[in-house]
């Protein structure tokens, strides 16, 4: 195929956003490491040299160049070591978009184009015109589904819904209200990690320690803090904790409201469309048939509100840190009008028939001695210096013993034709489905424990998976069931086609 | 569609893993020769006499152990797929679904040339478990398997 070597240039005030971008990515870590640290001259040459390089990215703006053939996406790019792109439509698998402050002001928006490869993504334009990004997405859309039904040779269905969902506003099979957000933001407690972040490194710096307190004793008065007692310490602590608490909390529902306000999710064809976000707004598109899997999560304070979470794995594995991502079907929302998402959006799976069995309940006694370890061991220095009294902790055992079986209750699994499931945790619950048409591979694994017990592990692999959590791992379960399931699974996952 | 059921490795594999653990055995030792050497404030002589019953006594180990690491290494082609059996104490299935390979590679090490060994290293589009390899295959094997494995894949979007 022969290709074109000109295309569509970026917007004009790309280099802004790309400066911007730079800035972001290498000015101001250096920056916080600065804070941190001693913010000595040689940091200063770091960061100027940083600064330069940043600079330097804006010049790539002349060497990008994209295009839209019949079939692909083709992105050239690069000042000394070039690069050219094909993307094909229909192996695309999100195509994302950022727009925040700046962007609206200058009418422009940051598209990102996602395949199934790889933590980059595929593209990332920074930045097009508004009219420019709808002309994109409608050229992806309709050849995308084009090219399938070429491909599938089924020319009895047309395309003529699909391109009137573009224009149209579609109607939204989930959206959060303001009182949603809150809720969503106390229970995440999303600010608790970069709020203790910013203390700890602000406390290793004597300079800002100092500081701080100082500003304490101006707000509060000398605290005298070497004249206190017992009373007063346990009266400023819980002071100091419910003032972090608090603070937490507040910051928590400020950054939900920063990317959830307005979160709707609508269905358009075979597309999910997805949109977002106060300051900085995020529409996203993801195909359907490209979910992977399907997670159901709750915590504590997701069942004292009666909610839980809905969120999807699509392949690729683009992260927070390298592009947009948008791993949400509904952040929070009652159990039963979760359900009725998920079988909105998988009509073909029958979910009236998943059964769930239980693991072995003898391996309560597994969890149970696995539990009592992580307590036994922190003990036994505790028992050297403090003797009888080091014993305490086993006062726990009670704890444990309904932890273990509170584990057995709590866990299950459903294999049938469709999909394989699996749900476990006691306080944070997570129930995760897999379609068998998703499976890339199945794993059997047995530890010298599990062969004590005659028991055995199952895992299957997919594509959008999470490498740190295994979502589907069935374990605690009789051998010869998993060596039956192994079986049918891989007979299973070798028949099914994929048929859409 | 060819099947075979539950195949060891080539025989001369053991020696390949035999022969390569050697250089492990030699690093690990020295550690406990330096320990052992300092703490019981040990001669020259005797020092090397100690390094060398440790390499005896690791190598010793490893050669009992992959005894049994050799007869838990099979693998067999069904219709489903290519099935993995492996591990001793920790053992292990692996499972890959004919229709979901996405590309197969075959290494081969400077030593398994001697041998006329190579590796499969089968790729799904699998996340955790995306490299599945099997060593230990006369290359003609491994050749031959991998046409198999290819031949039988649909030519179908697997993600």
């Amino acid at each position: 195929m022969e290709l074109k070597t000109e295309g569509y240039r970026l917007h004009n005030i790309s280099p802004l956003f790309l400066f911007i971008e730079a800035v972001k990515k290498m000015v101001l870590p250096l920056l916080f490491g600065i804070i941190g640290t001693s913010g000595d001259r040689q940091d200063m040459i770091i960061i100027g040299i940083a600064a330069f390089a940043s600079i330097i990215t804006i010049v790539q703006f002349w060497f990008y160049h994209y295009w839209l053939e019949d079939d692909r996406l083709v992105v050239k790019e690069g000042i000394l070591f070039k690069s050219l792109r094909q993307v094909p439509y229909e192996r695309i698998q999100n195509l994302n978009i950022e727009r925040n402050l700046l962007h609206k002001f200058f009418k422009v928006g940051t598209l990102q184009v996602e395949s199934a490869s790889g933590v980059k993504p595929e593209a990332v334009i920074r930045v097009v015109a508004d009219e420019q990004i709808k002309h994109i997405q409608k050229v992806i859309k309709d050849k995308g589904v084009v090219h399938q039904q070429k491909v599938a040779m089924d020319p009895g269905s047309s395309s003529v819904t699909l391109e009137d969902a573009v224009v149209d506003e579609p109607k939204p099979m989930y959206q959060m209200s303001n009182k949603d957000v809150t809720i969503y933001g106390f229970i995440s407690h999303k600010a608790l990690v970069p709020i203790g972040v910013v203390g700890s490194v602000l406390s290793q710096n004597d300079f800002y320690r100092q500081k701080f307190f100082n500003l304490v004793q101006k707000f509060v008065g000398d605290l005298h803090i070497e004249q206190w007692g017992l009373t007063e310490w346990l009266i400023y602590g819980a002071i100091f904790v419910f003032v972090m608490l608090v603070s937490i909390w507040l910051s928590s529902i400020a950054l939900a409201f920063l990317k959830l306000y307005q979160f709707k999710i609508s269905k358009v064809g075979k597309d999910l469309y997805a949109e977002m976000g106060l300051l900085t707004k995020i529409t996203a598109n993801i195909p359907i048939k490209r979910i992977q899997l399907l997670k159901i999560k709750h915590s504590p304070l997701h069942r004292y509100f009666k909610k839980v979470s809905v969120k999807m794995e699509t392949a690729g594995g683009v992260t927070e840190q390298s592009g947009i991502t948008m791993k949400w079907i509904a952040p929070l929302v009652s159990k039963f009008k979760g359900q009725q998402l998920i079988a909105a959006i998988q009509p073909e799976v029958d979910w009236g028939k998943i059964q769930w069995l239980r693991l072995e309940a003898r391996a309560w006694k597994r969890v149970f001695k696995r539990m009592m370890l992580l307590i036994l061991i922190p003990m036994l220095p505790l028992v050297y210096f403090y003797h009888w009294m080091g014993l305490m902790p086993l006062l726990l055992s009670p704890m444990v013993y309904w932890y273990a079986k509170a584990y057995m209750n709590k866990s299950g699994y459903a294999v049938n034709d469709q999909i394989v499931a699996y749900r476990h945790g006691v306080f944070f619950h997570t129930i995760s489905i897999v379609k068998i048409a998703k499976i890339q591979n199945i794993s059997y694994l047995q530890t010298p424990f599990d062969r004590r017990n005659g028991m055995a592990r199952l895992t299957v692999d997919t594509a959008g998976s999470n490498p740190v959590t295994q979502d589907i791992n069935l374990h605690y379960i009789n051998q010869d069931t998993v060596e039956l399931l192994m079986n049918q699974l891989s007979n299973k996952v070798s028949r099914s086609k994929f048929v859409w | 569609m060819k099947t075979f059921s539950f195949k060891s490795l080539e025989k001369n594999y053991l020696k390949v893993f035999r022969i390569s653990s050697v250089i492990g055995v030699l690093l690990i030792s020295l550690p406990f020769t330096v320990g052992s050497s300092v703490s019981l404030d040990l001669t020259w002589p005797l020092r090397v006499l100690v390094y060398i019953s440790f390499v005896i006594l690791f190598y010793g180990f490893v050669h009992w152990y992959s005894v049994y690491w050799f007869k838990a290494y099979q693998y067999q082609l069904t219709e489903a797929g290519l099935d993995i059996h492996k591990g001793v104490f920790w053992k292990q299935q692996n499972m890959v679904p004919r229709n979901r390979v996405q590309h197969i590679d075959i290494t081969t090490g400077p030593l398994e040339r001697r041998f006329d060994l190579s590796k499969l290293v089968v790729h799904t589009a699998g996340t955790r478990n995306a490299t599945i390899t099997l060593p230990g295959l006369l290359h003609v094997d491994a050749v031959e398997l991998r046409q198999e494995l290819i031949n039988t894949n649909q030519t179908e979007d697997t993600v």
